[in-house]
């Protein structure tokens, strides 16, 4: 049987060695990238200005179930109510809680509303987030050029 | 030349029933009493094929809306039958989960659907 042998130079193994070690920190550094394009996205295209007090990005995050790291970009927390408006509640799907608050209205249900429409027709969809998610080329050039930078130029594009 | 995906959308949706329940497909609103219904609209396009410095070809996103006051899910279905057989492709990262109006009493669900389309 023919027999094949490489042997690596020290130096690419160190290099190996080091991005091994640095995995975590490097797919986060990538994540992160990915979610602050997505964050300035949304955040150009909000369809109520106030509404950019509610968006976040989350700490970065390790996934038990398939290993994933992952960084959130989010909308919470609420609207003040203007005018006379007291509290605000929604009721699950038939037969669900309520869920009633005085806070002002939730963010994340304004942000629905925005990107898909209800059946009353005053309110017509803006969708936003799904734009903005969509930004692939811009996504993906933040991620690689972050993968450069945090690996010490070991990882390219 | 390049085909009006409304025409297209339109044509599919000739005569749509579920069920033996007619459902009106409509662009953007439907001013109509009765439900179930659909409307749909486009939400986004996006540049999918250049060559040569110049676009060959972009993806249109449209949302089709199904609004129930019943189970609404043959309809979806069928709607996602209806609307791959016409050459577009269904995008579940760009639908919606199950959502219900209280006020209304209308389930609600949106499907997005990418139709590719030659400059």
């Amino acid at each position: 049987m023919a027999k094949f042998m490489l042997e690596l130079p020290t130096a690419d193994m160190k290099d190996f060695e080091k991005i091994l070690k640095n995995t975590d920190d490097i797919f986060g550094a990538m994540t992160r990238a990915g979610a602050q394009v997505v964050r300035d996205e949304i955040a150009g295209r909000l369809p109520k200005a106030e509404m950019i007090r509610g968006l976040r990005i989350s700490r970065t995050y390790r996934t038990p179930s398939d290993g994933g790291i992952n960084t959130k970009v989010y909308i919470s927390g609420y609207l003040p109510f203007k005018g006379n408006r007291k509290y605000f509640a929604r009721r699950g799907k038939q037969g669900g809680k309520v869920y009633k608050t005085t806070e002002g209205v939730p963010l994340d249900f304004l942000a629905n509303l925005y990107e898909y429409g209800r059946s009353d027709p005053k309110w017509q969809k803006k969708p936003f987030l799904r734009k903005s998610f969509g930004q692939k080329d811009k996504i993906e050039k933040a991620m690689l050029e972050e993968q450069k930078k945090a690996s010490g130029g070991l990882l390219s594009d | 030349m390049t085909e009006n995906i409304n025409e297209i959308i339109e044509s599919t949706f000739n005569g749509f029933s579920v069920g033996g329940t007619e459902i009106p497909v409509r662009f953007m609103y439907y001013f109509g009493h009765g439900e179930p219904y659909v409307v749909y609209s486009q939400a986004d396009a996006d540049s999918s094929l250049s060559g040569d410095n110049e676009l060959l070809a972009y993806a249109e996103y449209y949302d089709f809306d199904v609004y129930s006051k019943g189970n609404f899910l043959p309809i979806v279905e069928a709607v996602k039958a209806k609307l791959i057989a016409a050459g577009f492709f269904f995008e579940p990262s760009r639908s919606s989960e199950d959502m219900y109006e209280p006020d209304t009493g209308y389930f609600h669900k949106t499907l997005n659907f990418q139709y590719l389309k030659g400059v």
